[in-house]
């Protein structure tokens, strides 16, 4: 009989990929962790995930391959990490150096199979590519869609302008 | 097809963990990336209390003490049930010091004499908020006040010389802008005592002592009162507008207009 941590479980992705992995990888997902506490029999019956794709979701086991040992966050841990910024290990930081799309999509991974640690590096990684740009440095980065009239644009831009930095 | 960029952008609790990675000034920024942008930060409580724009739970006289404090309980004499009243609170508050958060915004960029704070408590007060909105402040100070046994007030006083030239200093008085919206600081504190000294000539000092605001008040509310008594930055280019603390005497003096 194997031990708990040699045990595997079946995941099937989005695309209909089936990818087996050790169950301690796996669990670091809240969603999976919880999907195999109901279904009682890990390894045999595949679980469906439904909302990734196969190459996100080999890269989300990549990172709960190299996190599996990690200890489970407290509530209070959690309240702390909100606080910190930017600090991302090394490690982590490597991991999150894909294209952007793909960097989303790990976000949405994250989310939706609920990943918190794995979540925060990605909210953590955007925060940077966030930080010192200007609104339209910032729309051009993320494709994002002025939806603004120059008249609201202008206006709150006036209101937080003594905020800059000079 | 939606990008996955704005399919993450659309979840306002996701966006809400993004953007609580930024210090105050790009939060601020970013509220006029977009309308989503500016929605994610109007409706997240915790980005409004991070920016000042609203109280934490437990701040001010709004919060029921009475519900908390079994030593309200106790009779008073009605002259010293005011004084007590805020050692109470701020005993309270004292309690929760570590929760409230830093304005990292100021904090970062300017730089607070510290020598005459107490403790850990200029962890929790935001009020180099002030040093902030006027760029050309000189002085700005923050004291807790122990005049008698335990009472505790904080004091502010405010210390500028803003010149109309001055570029930068003129964008705080924009229309509108969103410093008037913030709260002077987040809990704890239960009043905001301001004294000011407005110096119009180096020969002419007149003192605002111990001008007593409530502890929600807003950055606005306080620089309308400035401004409001002679002498302000209104005289001309250059004018001074000083302020000094001075401790002196000033627990005697009874607020009146509450």
């Amino acid at each position: 009989m194997a031990s708990e941590g040699e045990q595997t479980v079946k995941l099937v992705s989005s695309d209909n990929v089936e990818i087996v992995t050790e169950r301690k990888v796996a669990e670091r997902s809240m969603l999976i962790k919880n999907m195999i506490e109901d279904l009682g029999a890990p390894g045999e019956e595949p679980i469906p995930i439904m909302n990734v794709s196969e190459a996100v979701l080999r890269k989300v086991l990549e990172w709960c391959t190299h996190h599996k040992n990690d200890p489970a966050p407290s509530q209070d841990d959690d309240a702390d990490s909100r606080k910190k910024t930017t600090d991302i290990e090394d490690w982590d930081q490597k991991f999150m150096q894909v294209d952007q799309e793909m960097l989303f999509e790990i976000i949405l991974a994250a989310n939706y199979m609920d990943i918190k640690a794995l979540l925060d590096v990605g909210c953590k990684t955007v925060a940077n590519m966030i930080k010192g740009k200007s609104p339209e440095e910032i729309r051009k980065t993320f494709n994002i869609q002025n939806d603004f009239t120059p008249e609201e644009e202008d206006q709150i831009r006036r209101e937080n302008e003594w905020a800059e930095d000079r | 097809m939606v990008s996955a960029a704005e399919r993450v952008h659309g979840l306002p609790e996701v966006l809400e963990m993004i953007l609580d990675n930024l210090p105050t000034n790009d939060l601020l920024r970013v509220e006029s990336v977009s309308q989503n942008f500016r929605n994610g930060i109007k409706a997240s409580k915790h980005l409004q209390e991070k920016l000042f724009f609203r109280p934490e739970k437990l701040c001010g006289v709004e919060f029921p003490y009475e519900t908390v404090l079994p030593w309200k309980q106790e009779p008073e004499e009605p002259a010293l049930a005011k004084s007590k009243w805020i050692v109470h609170q701020i005993k309270f508050h004292l309690k929760r010091l570590h929760q409230v958060p830093l304005n990292t915004f100021f904090w970062d960029r300017f730089e607070l004499r510290c020598s005459r704070f107490v403790g850990g408590i200029t962890n929790c007060l935001p009020i180099n908020i002030l040093k902030a909105l006027h760029p050309a402040m000189a002085e700005l100070s923050l004291h807790r006040n122990e005049p008698t046994d335990s009472e505790a007030i904080l004091t502010v006083s405010l210390y500028e010389h803003l010149s109309p030239s001055n570029k930068m200093a003129m964008t705080l008085y924009a229309p509108n802008p969103s410093w008037r919206r913030m709260l002077l600081k987040q809990c704890p504190c239960t009043e905001i005592v301001l004294c000011l000294k407005v110096r119009r000539r180096r020969d002419s000092v007149q003192d605002l002592m111990g001008k007593r605001f409530p502890a929600n008040t807003l950055m606005g509310e306080i620089m309308d009162y400035c401004a409001s008594q002679p002498g302000d930055m209104s005289g001309g280019a250059g004018v001074l507008v000083g302020g000094e603390v001075n401790l002196e005497g000033e627990d005697e003096e009874e607020v009146g207009e509450e």
